[in-house]
């Protein structure tokens, strides 16, 4: 089992994570979520996937299709439009640039103890 | 691997779907039509792959997969009304003023049988009519019963209508004046 995630911090990501997954290729809900937990996104429960996917035809992100299946009804099909791609490559840039920051910050080594305050803060 | 659904999964998919269009009640009925197609669809394929008790498990919280349908119509937390608590209340309102009036009126019985046990005529009890509620009427014949009409007022249905305001949050239908 991979390690697991935050579901707080995956919410915000689970929008751009979906549009970079229909930008690759066009996906109805449920092979979406399997493509996140092919990712290692396991804690994302389908019922978050399926409300975002409404979410992002509803802001006119994604656009959608039906296309029969042999196995089923006709499945719903999603893929980016322009707005879509546009947001993604704003979360990219937002999301790349946060963990730049965050990044070095928390993988450098955690001292055994706190220096104490500076003298300037001493009465 | 396709599994093929058998009746009793196809049950339980609709016992799911038939859940969150219960708590997605607020949004209107086209828009539940199609939440619950796509969902029954993705709900079919996730059956057919790892089994309906696996995709049901998947699908988490029903509570929460509403709250995000809701959340992703509206926008979250948008100040919409909640039909579906304002039939609550009106409904919890109306059975509570058939009980008050229910009691009232056998209190009302008892009360000219206990003052006179061999009573004959037409009694009426109109002091709750003032406050919106029923006014009782009965008929004894030598203390015995033989009629009892009981008249809900115009003044009771302002009961339920304010149960089906406050609780279905109305006011929010009125649009916000700008700052």
């Amino acid at each position: 089992m991979g390690p697991t995630h935050d579901p707080q911090l995956l919410k915000g990501l689970l929008s751009p994570l979906l549009l970079r997954l229909l930008a690759e290729q066009e996906s109805y809900g449920y092979e979406l979520a399997q493509r996140l937990r092919a990712l290692g996104l396991s804690e994302i429960p389908d019922g978050t996937v399926y409300p975002a996917l409404a979410r992002l035809e509803r802001e006119g992100r994604v656009s959608s299709r039906l296309v029969s299946s042999r196995s089923g009804p006709a499945r719903k099909y999603y893929r980016p439009t322009p707005a879509g791609y546009a947001a993604l490559a704003q979360a990219a840039g937002d999301w790349l640039s946060l963990a730049a920051v965050v990044t070095p910050a928390l993988s450098s080594s955690v001292p055994r103890q706190p220096l104490p305050p500076s003298e300037e803060d001493l009465p | 691997m396709n599994r093929r659904l058998t009746l009793m999964d196809r049950l339980r998919i609709e016992r799911v779907l038939w859940t969150v269009d219960l708590l997605t009640y607020d949004i209107r009925t086209g828009g539940r039509r199609t939440i619950r197609r796509d969902l029954r669809t993705n709900l079919r394929a996730a059956a057919g792959e790892a089994g309906v008790g696996e995709a049901i498990r998947q699908l988490g919280s029903l509570r929460q997969l509403a709250r995000g349908y809701v959340d992703a119509q509206y926008g979250d937390g948008a100040r919409r009304p909640r039909w579906m608590g304002g039939l609550w209340w009106a409904f919890v309102c109306a059975i509570l003023l058939v009980a008050i009036t229910g009691i009232g009126a056998a209190a009302f019985r008892a009360g000219v049988q206990a003052a006179n046990p061999g009573a004959t005529g037409t009694y009426v009890w109109n002091q709750v009519s003032g406050v919106g509620l029923s006014t009782v009427t009965i008929s004894l014949a030598h203390g015995q019963p033989v009629r009892a009409e009981i008249t809900l007022p115009f003044g009771s249905m302002l009961y339920v209508a304010a149960a089906v305001i406050l609780g279905g949050r109305l006011w929010r239908l009125v649009p916000r004046r700008r700052a």
